[in-house]
């Protein structure tokens, strides 16, 4: 695989929030705000190429019996890097976040990719594969956390952008339009899915 | 068993390397995240205690009495202790809400802040809103105060009473175990009431008055706030929209405790650029404060203020506002001194009882003999039948409502009995022709409509009782009123023959003219005396003028028959002959009252002096014979 | 003790883990597809997050406190979960092979559910004791049980429905999630 594939694979094809389905604590519970969704896919992203890059470079050292406790200590260790550096540089995310940044040591895009990816592969598509799949992450809970700011709240970013006369509403920003607006994500993305898959299988037949 | 010894190894290692790696990363962020720390819990006590300067946290008693606290801090500004500030998180409805309230030593609170919270756009943030906030704004640090003052937000309870119970327990913990004695502190105004405060600086909290149902006379009147500091009044603002050029244009305007209007402010315009919104900016400065400093009299209010030229349509559109607002404030507002004072009232007999059985006494006041006023005092059945109200109606000799209060009543308290004072009510009748068509327009409070009808058949009652009085021509048997007379002196006409004048003035042109004078000499008209009264800064005792015009429409002399204007400002005016006499050569017209300066320091002096020369040149304009 | 009611009503209904604070999704939606193993799930995460809390209490207040290492917070808790389930694993195939049968497929996939370590944080954040922090844990667990097993209730009967292709799976089902969080937003009344 190309490394460009292996980026693409992560934003595309098995996107963790649309394909994979995979952290979906973090993706409706912060994401009441289009700086909050941000922030959690950095401190993610950051997380994923640090920690598949180290989990690479040691694979050889690592035994197979002890692999599972060796990836949490890893992941763990990055994970309280970005929570004290996010503490100490950017107090208001790292409040609004809360304990969802310690709480990245369990999301399972980190140990999957882990596990699937980089204990068999080598460092540079390890970090590729870690970038690909964190920006994946990024976009989708940004995406997600954009829509619910501005029909929670008429904002984006912070900044009005609904017309004054909207009523905001606020379920939407409440846990159960959490749910409801990522079901409603997942649906249109199987549906965008679907199309370019048919349009895809039909190429294929043509050209075959 | 190797295996075990080489993976516990090869892990312990792993771990060692990651207690490094996270000891460097914390001896870098350690420094920063302290700061954070310092400087959010800074800015959270700064805010909610701005007086202090050094912030030293108390230790909290053991024992859970207060569960929900979780610091206090005594704050000092330059080692006096100003006040405390102390910190809960009771839990609400998604996650902690902290909490910052100080209580300054005097016992009152002095601010509250919530921390960010857990649900940044959820149901529980709404206690983070200015409009719960405030309501523990200078409350007493009492528990008991804060639970009967402070109103829960309804569908947010879950989140707005564990802060209501968090705050009672921070008041609880000042005033048990600090002893710091609960007490009202002074209410700080935010948002509209800071513009308000400009017109009345007194007040330190505004109130608004019911003020819907305002149409006609007082149409611009959008909200009437009543300014109190302490207990007392210490005056009103209007809130005004009045039809300019464009589109209304909205008016703040305030009249003082002594019936003096504190300024005019133009909130919004739309007006035309180079014409009427010229009036919003410097250029319509000298028009606007041409009002402070006026007395609130709707009498002849208008008369000596001038427009911006180019702009006439808008001034009078504010001009005619402010009038609303000074005509309301004298039917309505102004503390009535006792108006039945001097006024002898004797019993009517009515001459149809049986046509209006409601009316129990028919009266007609004399002041000096002359005819003031007919006053009825009637029962009707409001909302309770077995107690009627009783009430007093006073009809004019004109012919028109003049008030109307509740003698004894017992209606709801908040429902009923507020129509009784219900300006909207009021204006509805007041100052109208008493007749059944105006009491069966009267536009009934909405939610008091039983309380509203039984006043209206009280006040039929009194119209088809005074409409058989004023038939059969009761009322007006008495002596003929006798002229008042004023003392007067001798003047420019030198040994001539005065004579009253009768005079009628309906169009309300020149009422500061009580009294004309023709002179004659030798049989030969050679001009009118006038003698004026008029309002300066003492409203008590008034100016009185006397000016002498010849028959040439010439002022011939003017001169101060009694003032009591304060010594040092207008007394000084007044005493100076060459203030007075400067009028004397110049034409008996209107216009020439502008040629007479307005005196700085003594406005309203001159203001008067101004008026009664200029009424009393419309006044002789009005009566000399044309020959 | 009206302290301890209120947590147990509070972790159970008002902030149920799933419904409200969004811990434990990705068991809540993976195992969710049968009342039986939605109930053993339930059971499984139950027992260890009791113990769980249990455990972090002690090395938060007796060992990162003292030591001035709250910083190793995360680390220290994520390790002492991988540690407990495995030992979990290890006693039960010993000790109850039948208990183990009923939840020891679900174990392995414990220490990833965020509602573990959540608790943990959680306990520490709200300042609760020894015993709070159990009640909490044993709480926030139950509350998750209740959510999985309703929730794998109406997922059998939603697999008996028509419903469009685009819905099926994860957006329909996360939509009926969406549905049973308002309902569960009604509790917030319970707390005053």
């Amino acid at each position: 695989m190309s490394l460009k594939k292996v980026f693409m694979n992560g934003i595309i094809n098995e996107n963790p929030t649309f394909r994979l389905v995979l952290g979906m604590c973090p993706t409706m519970a912060i994401t009441i705000s289009a700086f909050n969704g941000i922030g959690m896919g950095l401190a993610a992203t950051f997380v994923l190429m640090c920690s598949n890059l180290v989990i690479s470079l040691m694979r050889k050292w690592i035994p197979d019996a002890i692999r599972i406790p060796a990836f949490v200590i890893i992941i763990a260790t990055f994970v309280t890097i970005i929570d004290l550096l996010f503490q100490a540089f950017v107090p208001v995310l790292a409040q609004s976040l809360g304990m969802f940044i310690p709480l990245i040591v369990v999301n399972c895009i980190i140990f999957a990719r882990a596990e699937a990816f980089a204990f068999s592969n080598p460092p540079l598509s390890s970090l590729v594969d870690g970038l690909g799949m964190g920006i994946g992450f990024t976009l989708a809970i940004t995406i997600l956390a954009s829509l619910r700011e501005i029909l929670g709240n008429g904002t984006l970013f912070g900044m009005q952008i609904m017309p004054e006369v909207y009523q905001p509403m606020r379920i939407i920003t409440a846990p159960p339009g959490g749910f409801v607006m990522l079901g409603l994500l997942l649906a249109t993305a199987n549906i965008v899915i679907r199309r370019t898959q048919k349009n895809s299988i039909g190429r294929r037949e043509q050209n075959g | 068993m190797r295996d075990i010894v080489k993976l516990g190894g090869r892990l312990l290692i792993f771990s060692l390397v990651a207690a490094l790696l996270l000891g460097a990363t914390n001896m870098i962020t350690k420094g920063p995240i302290e700061e954070q720390k310092v400087k959010a819990a800074q800015s959270a006590q700064r805010e909610a205690l701005p007086s202090a300067d050094s912030f030293e946290p108390i230790e909290l008693p053991a024992g859970g009495e207060y569960p929900l606290l979780t610091a206090v801090y005594e704050g000092k500004h330059a080692g006096n202790v100003v006040g405390y500030v102390l910190t809960a998180s009771p839990q609400g409805y998604g996650g902690l809400i902290p909490i910052t309230m100080a209580v300054g030593v005097d016992g009152a609170v002095q601010g509250i802040a919530v921390g960010t919270l857990a649900e940044t756009a959820g149901i529980g943030s709404r206690v983070a809103e200015p409009k719960f906030l405030s309501q523990y704004e200078a409350l007493p640090a009492d528990p008991g105060v804060i639970e009967n003052r402070v109103d829960t937000i309804s569908g947010a309870t879950v989140s707005s009473l564990p802060f209501k119970q968090a705050t009672k327990e921070m008041a609880s913990f000042t005033m048990n175990h600090l002893g710091i004695e609960p007490h009202e502190g002074t209410r700080q105004l935010a948002g509209e009431d800071l513009l308000r405060k400009e017109q009345l600086a007194d007040a330190n909290m505004f109130e608004l008055l019911s003020a819907y149902g305002m149409v006609g006379d007082f149409g611009t009147i959008q909200n009437i706030y009543r300014g109190i500091a302490g207990d007392a009044t210490v005056g009103y603002t209007f809130e005004l929209a009045s039809q300019g050029y464009i589109a209304p244009i909205v008016l703040r305007t305030s009249i003082d405790a002594q019936g003096k209007i504190t300024g005019v402010r133009i909130v919004s315009q739309e007006e035309t650029n180079i014409y009427g919104a010229r009036l919003a900016t410097e250029e319509g400065i000298p028009f606007l404060t041409q009002f402070a400093g006026k007395n609130a009299v709707s009498e002849g209010f208008a008369d000596d203020l001038d427009v911006l030229s180019n702009a006439t349509v808008s001034s009078n559109a504010i001009i005619r506002g402010v009038s609303q607002a000074v005509a309301f404030y004298e039917q309505f507002l102004v503390a009535q001194p006792d108006v039945d004072e001097g006024i002898v009232f004797e019993e009517i007999v009515l001459p149809k009882p049986d046509d209006y059985k409601a009316v129990q006494s028919a009266q007609r006041g004399l002041r000096d003999g002359t005819l003031e006023k007919y006053r009825f005092t009637v029962r009707v059945t409001g909302y309770h039948e077995e107690s009627p109200i009783l009430m007093r109606v006073d009809v004019d000799t004109e012919g028109n409502f003049l008030t109307m209060l509740a003698i004894e009543q017992h209606e709801t308290p908040g429902i009923g009995a507020e129509v009784f004072t219900n300006a909207g009510f009021l204006a509805g009748f007041i100052t109208k022709p008493a007749a059944v068509d105006t009491a069966d327009g009267v536009q009934a409070v909405s939610g008091a409509t039983i309380t509203s009808d039984a006043i209206k058949r009280g006040l039929k009652q009194v119209a088809r009782a005074y409409q058989s009085l004023t038939e059969a021509g009761i009322g007006e048997q008495m002596p003929p009123a006798a002229a008042p007379v004023f003392p007067t002196v001798s003047g420019a006409f030198e040994g001539a023959e005065f004579e009253p004048l009768a005079f009628s003035d309906e169009g309300k042109q020149f009422p500061t003219v009580k009294a004309i004078d023709k002179a004659t000499k030798a049989g030969t008209l050679i001009g009118y005396r006038f003698v004026t009264v008029s309002t300066g800064y003492n409203e008590k005792d008034k100016i009185t003028l006397q000016i002498e015009i010849d028959v040439s429409g010439t002022f011939i002399d003017a001169q101060v028959l009694s003032h009591a204007e304060t010594k040092g400002f207008g007394a000084d005016l007044l005493d100076d002959p060459a203030y007075v006499q400067k009028i004397v050569g110049k034409s008996a017209v209107a216009e020439s009252s502008e040629q007479i300066d307005r005196v700085a320091g003594a406005t309203l002096t001159s203001d008067a002096f101004r008026k009664a020369i200029k009424q009393a040149a419309v006044a002789y304009q009005a009566v000399k014979e044309v020959p | 003790m009206g302290r301890i009611f209120a947590i147990l009503v509070g972790s159970i209904l008002v902030n149920n883990f799933v419904f409200s604070r969004f811990l434990g999704i990705c068991p809540f939606l993976g195992v969710s597809k049968k009342i039986q193993t939605a109930f053993g799930m339930g059971m499984a995460v139950t027992f260890v997050m009791g113990v769980a809390s249990l455990l972090t209490y002690f090395v938060q207040a007796h060992l990162l406190i003292p030591l001035k290492l709250e910083y190793l917070q995360t680390i220290a808790f994520i390790v002492v979960i991988a540690v407990l389930v495995q030992l979990v694993e290890m006693m039960l195939k010993k000790m109850s092979y039948g208990l183990y049968q009923a939840l020891g497929v679900y174990l392995p996939l414990i220490t990833t559910n965020c509602a573990v370590l959540g608790v943990a944080l959680l306990n520490v954040t709200e300042g609760y004791n020894l015993v709070e922090s159990v009640v909490n844990g044993v709480a926030a667990a139950l509350g998750f049980t209740l959510a999985i097993v309703l929730f794998a209730g109406l997922r059998e009967r939603m697999e008996m429905t028509d419903s469009p292709k685009w819905m099926a799976g994860f957006p329909g089902a996360l939509i009926m999630a969406g549905l049973m969080s308002v309902a569960f937003s009604g509790f917030a009344g319970f707390l005053k």
